[in-house]
């Protein structure tokens, strides 16, 4: 039998929930991450001052690789069908407001992994709780010491087979949405942020959708089998479709939902889209 | 992709999340079931039109593995610590 204390859950939850904002730290950097929680884990001596990941992290840049493909794309609107393998974000100057977009940006993603961390913490407790209760009623209904041994063991078992679901089959998998989606989100956003830069009364905006795009990408940001093209100004701010189904799902910047992977591009005045639905001068 | 586990040794399930985010990481694209959300049918749609969602750009799928390669890190490193706590 399993019997975990009130103090040894709390332990386990907090284990959990550490690992959580040290990811955090390290994917968007340590002034993304509210500085009581930084400090608590330097005073407590799980992370050292050497292991402090300064911004933007290791995915904080994907708005300043955004911004500079933006403006890559407003001086070379073709430019949308290549981009950089490597890309350096300090090698971009942000204006004050875009540097609080990214830091905004940033921001976000960290809230969204320490969420993660307190709901992967709630489920690490619930599941060794349940695991302990059923233990329990177990080790009642079974006398003897060989009994008790072998049930010591099968439960053992299973309450590392619930942590072990808990974590990997339900938060890897967020955690790969986190990323995926906050990625398109804040290289969209620099994109656009680029684009707001220079853009005139002439110029739009369309979205590419991946071939294999979902049905609604294809709704919103299609029409004929070709890009619809925007304002950039018609386009809501990414987000805006946050806990919102498909249906009632408004136009937005991508992503416009999550594991969106659309990508917003410039359209300038005299160009729109040919045949192929390749953008082109008109 | 599951892994049977009901008689893993100490640690074995710290090593199991690492193989699991590797055999991802390693694959063409994503497991279409990571796709398969709470939410929506979109998320069906999607996971039966794009089996392997890919990125459609280097850096992005870059930063992209390189964030579940640390996430992978960090859950080994505290299941590891969870299982010595419950020890």
């Amino acid at each position: 039998m399993i019997r975990l204390r009130p103090e040894a859950l709390e332990k386990v939850r907090r284990l959990i929930r550490d690992a959580h904002i040290r990811v955090a730290i390290d994917l968007y950097g340590v002034d993304a991450v509210p500085s009581s929680l930084v400090e608590d884990l330097l005073r407590r001596r799980v992370i050292s001052k050497r292991d402090v990941v300064g911004p933007p992290g290791m995915l904080g840049g994907a708005y300043s690789y955004g911004v500079a493909h933006g403006r890559e794309l407003v001086k070379q609107p073709m430019a949308h069908a290549t981009r950089p393998r490597t890309f350096d974000p300090s090698s971009v100057s942000l204006d004050s407001w875009q540097q609080r977009a990214a830091d905004a940006a940033r921001e976000r993603g960290a809230s969204l992994i320490l969420g993660l961390g307190e709901a992967a913490a709630d489920g690490i407790a619930t599941a060794a709780m349940t695991a302990d209760e059923f233990d329990a009623r177990q080790q009642r209904a079974i006398a003897g010491a060989t009994a008790t041994a072998i049930e010591r063991r099968e439960g053992v078992g299973r309450l590392r087979s619930r942590l072990f679901d808990t974590i990997v089959q339900d938060r890897a998998r967020d955690l790969d949405r986190i990323a995926a989606t906050e990625l398109t989100g804040a290289t969209n956003a620099g994109i656009s942020d680029a684009i707001a830069e220079v853009a005139d009364e002439g110029d739009r905006v369309a979205v590419l959708v991946n071939p294999d795009a979902c049905k609604t990408c294809v709704r919103h940001y299609t029409s004929g089998g070709k890009p619809r093209i925007f304002k950039l100004a018609e386009l809501h701010p990414w987000g805006a479709n946050f806990k919102v189904k498909a249906a009632n799902m408004v136009t937005t910047v991508p992503p416009l939902h999550p594991w969106c992977h659309c990508t917003l591009i410039y359209v300038p005045a005299g160009f729109g889209f040919d045949d192929s639905g390749a953008l082109a001068r008109l | 992709m599951r892994i049977t586990i009901e008689d893993a040794e100490p640690g074995e399930i710290a090593e199991s999340i690492t193989e699991i985010v590797s055999a991802l990481l390693e694959s063409d694209g994503v497991d279409a079931a990571v796709y398969l959300t709470d939410s929506e049918p979109m998320e069906k749609a999607l996971a039966e039109d794009s089996p392997a969602h890919d990125f459609q750009h280097q850096y992005l799928a870059d930063l992209h593995r390189a964030a579940l390669s640390r996430y992978a890190a960090a859950l080994a490193d505290a299941v590891s610590l969870v299982e010595d706590a419950l020890a």
